[in-house]
């Protein structure tokens, strides 16, 4: 524990320099902006903003592209509350209740609770990383080839549950995904595979060009897609602070949804925006009165914005420890790192203290801050709803164009965004989801790397991977994880939860 | 414009489109050595990996013309088409025209792709989107491009 807090003391010193402040406010107003913004999610945002970090230190690009990430799940909620549209796929539970507040003229107090049960929830997040990081990165040091095979597979099938839609089509997408990752050199033999004899592919696609142009550039081009404009009211907000006795009503349901965002952002399968559904659904469970729910309960914001926060936070978990994503959001992490060079796995750690550390320190500098820019200066961001996306959808092309071609300073790149952006369109038509594609595209090389060791060790003998008890264990775990998706009664809520869901 | 040019079921078009690009991948991968399991060849798991996409996608085929559920949702050519030149010309003039006239094009183009957009509005932000462009990412962050011819 002493250990723990020294070690969060060093990560202060690393966070609180003025140049890493920056880069936590700058991703706090970024995740904020698209957050309220519908219609720009953070996977898109995360892959524009990424080339734009490949200049920065790798610590502060981190600090600044998770600081997106989180300050989306607070910016979410003002859209979701305001105007009944979720800014974020995260919040679309917080709308039915939130938006039912604000008609009743309690906006106010429903923003006070989401932003105040948000930074409770990512404080605790944050801190939960710190104590559980370090004795999980030990056992993960433990972990042989097979294992990490394992491990994959479980971090690929938990993809498949996240998915929206068919789950057929979803394991269709990670394989389609593991294959665009395997194009380029063959690490062993040093042949190229897959490249069309282009040698910009001989290092394999640019990951930013896939992550643009599936969710950049196919989302703006279904954006643009003619739905009829509709202008969605404004709710008017009174008074933001709320009272003491609202307060001590909530603490409660920001506990629930807190523990349970921890739980689903650590769990492979999880993520922000089932944890957000599930503490929803527990609140309407315990309340005394299930009948409140939908017409204006102050839990059904306070527990699933907690939730969604906690599970924003503790997602890092499993990243910075095994190197393994469990969301879209999170292999756009593991670019991030490898585009720094840091090779994301339980070395993390120990070799790169000040990454570690530093940015769960930044998260709760980062917290803070979001409190600030979304409390006070709430009136701000109702103004930035009525920028029309005519003119938001340029601004997105130009800087996706320049992000993607100064990874490599490669023309070749931007055509490959394009011919990623047509594929990414056709799919999302096909309802095939681009989130598991992400992660199997991110996952392909280490699982082909530790099936041939696996096998290299075992002599050609497939039962290593049974044999072995970490891996035997995993591969329950993703049997099981498989299984439930195909249950009925899950598959039910499955439907419930991603039925408004975007591309998160 | 026409709206919608293209309809069908959507497992019979996933299907397809995902069986194609296995058939591609294996065509792609047949001259490598294939190795075993004791020593891969660099043909080994894009093969598998291939074998079991074409399977699934398959599979989809053959249901999408048994059980026919499903409709493909409309495509819209307009901003599917002018987003994608926007790019193009972008990547086209980038190296041989600079930042600037890469920028121009690509917003001149994009224009086309809603009908909501104003021209006055877009000639302002291209000209802004330039100017921003070049301050932030060749001064500031240094990307090396020129800005101009």
């Amino acid at each position: 524990m002493m250990d723990v807090l020294a070690l969060l003391g060093h990560g202060f010193a690393v966070a609180g320099t003025p140049q890493n402040l920056f880069f936590c406010l700058v991703g706090a107003l970024c995740g904020t902006l698209i957050g309220v913004l519908p219609g720009l999610g953070p996977v898109a945002t995360i892959s524009l903003l990424l080339p734009a970090t490949y200049a920065l230190d790798p610590v502060g690009a981190i600090i600044m592209l998770s600081g997106i990430y989180y300050g989306a799940q607070y910016g979410g909620s003002t859209t979701a509350i305001l105007m009944n549209i979720p800014g974020e796929s995260t919040s679309v539970v917080t709308a039915i209740d939130g938006h039912r507040l604000a008609q009743q003229g309690r906006a106010g107090e429903a923003l006070a609770v989401a932003a105040i049960g948000s930074f409770f929830a990512g404080c605790v997040g944050s801190l939960v990383i710190a104590l559980a990081g370090p004795p999980l990165a030990g056992v993960a040091q433990k972990f042989e080839s097979p294992d990490y095979f394992s491990l994959m597979l479980l971090g690929l099938v938990s993809a498949v549950v996240l998915a929206n839609g068919s789950v057929f089509r979803a394991v269709a997408m990670i394989l389609l995904g593991l294959l665009l990752g395997l194009v380029g050199s063959d690490i062993n033999s040093g042949l190229t595979r897959m490249t069309f004899g282009f040698l910009q592919l001989s290092d394999g696609v640019n990951f930013v060009a896939i992550a643009m142009g599936m969710f950049g550039v196919a989302e703006v081009v279904s954006n643009l897609e003619s739905k009829g404009e509709k202008k969605a009211q404004i709710a008017q907000i009174s008074s933001i602070w709320p009272s003491l006795k609202i307060l001590l009503l909530t603490k409660f349901a920001v506990l629930r949804g807190t523990l349970i965002g921890i739980a689903f952002g650590i769990l492979p399968g999880g993520g922000a925006t089932v944890a957000s559904f599930s503490a929803y659904a527990l609140e309407k469970k315990v309340a005394r009165d299930p009948s409140r729910f939908g017409k204006g309960a102050i839990e059904g914001v306070a527990a699933p914005e907690a939730a969604n926060n906690a599970a924003a936070q503790t997602s890092f978990v499993p990243l910075l420890t095994l190197g393994i994503p469990t969301s879209a959001t999170m292999a756009l992490m593991i670019g991030a790192l490898t585009l720094h060079g840091i090779a994301p796995g339980p070395m993390v750690i120990t070799r790169q203290p000040d990454l570690f550390w530093g940015l769960i320190a930044s998260m709760f500098i980062g917290n803070l801050m979001l409190v600030i820019i979304n409390l006070p200066m709430i009136g701000l961001w109702v103004k930035l709803l009525n920028i029309p996306y005519r003119m938001l959808f340029l601004v997105i092309l130009v800087i996706s164009a320049i992000g993607v071609y100064s990874v490599n300073n490669s023309a070749f790149d931007v055509y490959l965004t394009l011919a990623f952006g047509l594929l990414g369109y056709i799919l999302r038509k096909l309802d095939a989801e681009p989130a598991p594609l992400l992660m199997g595209f991110v996952l392909g090389p280490p699982m082909e790397e530790n099936v041939r060791r696996s096998l290299i060790i075992s002599q050609g003998d497939f039962m290593v991977f049974v044999q072995r008890p970490i891996s035997l264990v995993l591969l329950l775990a993703a049997l099981a994880l498989l299984i439930s998706v195909a249950l009925p009664f899950i598959r039910k809520r499955r439907v419930e939860v991603f039925k408004d869901e975007a591309a998160n | 414009m026409n709206r919608t040019f293209w309809r069908g079921n959507i497992d019979f078009y996933c299907g397809l489109l995902l069986l194609s690009i296995a058939a591609l991948a294996i065509w792609l991968v047949s001259e490598l050595d294939f190795g075993t399991a004791r020593e891969m060849g660099p043909a080994y798991f894009p093969l598998v990996v291939a074998g079991l996409l074409g399977a699934m996608s398959l599979f989809m085929v053959v249901r999408g013309i048994v059980r026919p559920e499903g409709e493909m949702a409309p495509i819209e050519i307009r901003p599917l088409f002018f987003i994608l030149l926007s790019f193009l010309a972008f990547g086209l003039l980038i190296a041989r025209g600079g930042l600037v006239l890469a920028i121009l094009a690509q917003v001149g183009l994009a224009h086309f792709a809603s009908p909501e957009t104003r021209v006055v509005e877009t000639i302002l932000f291209a000209l802004g989107l330039a100017l921003f462009s070049s301050v932030v990412f060749v001064y500031l962050l240094g990307i090396p491009v020129s800005l101009l011819p």
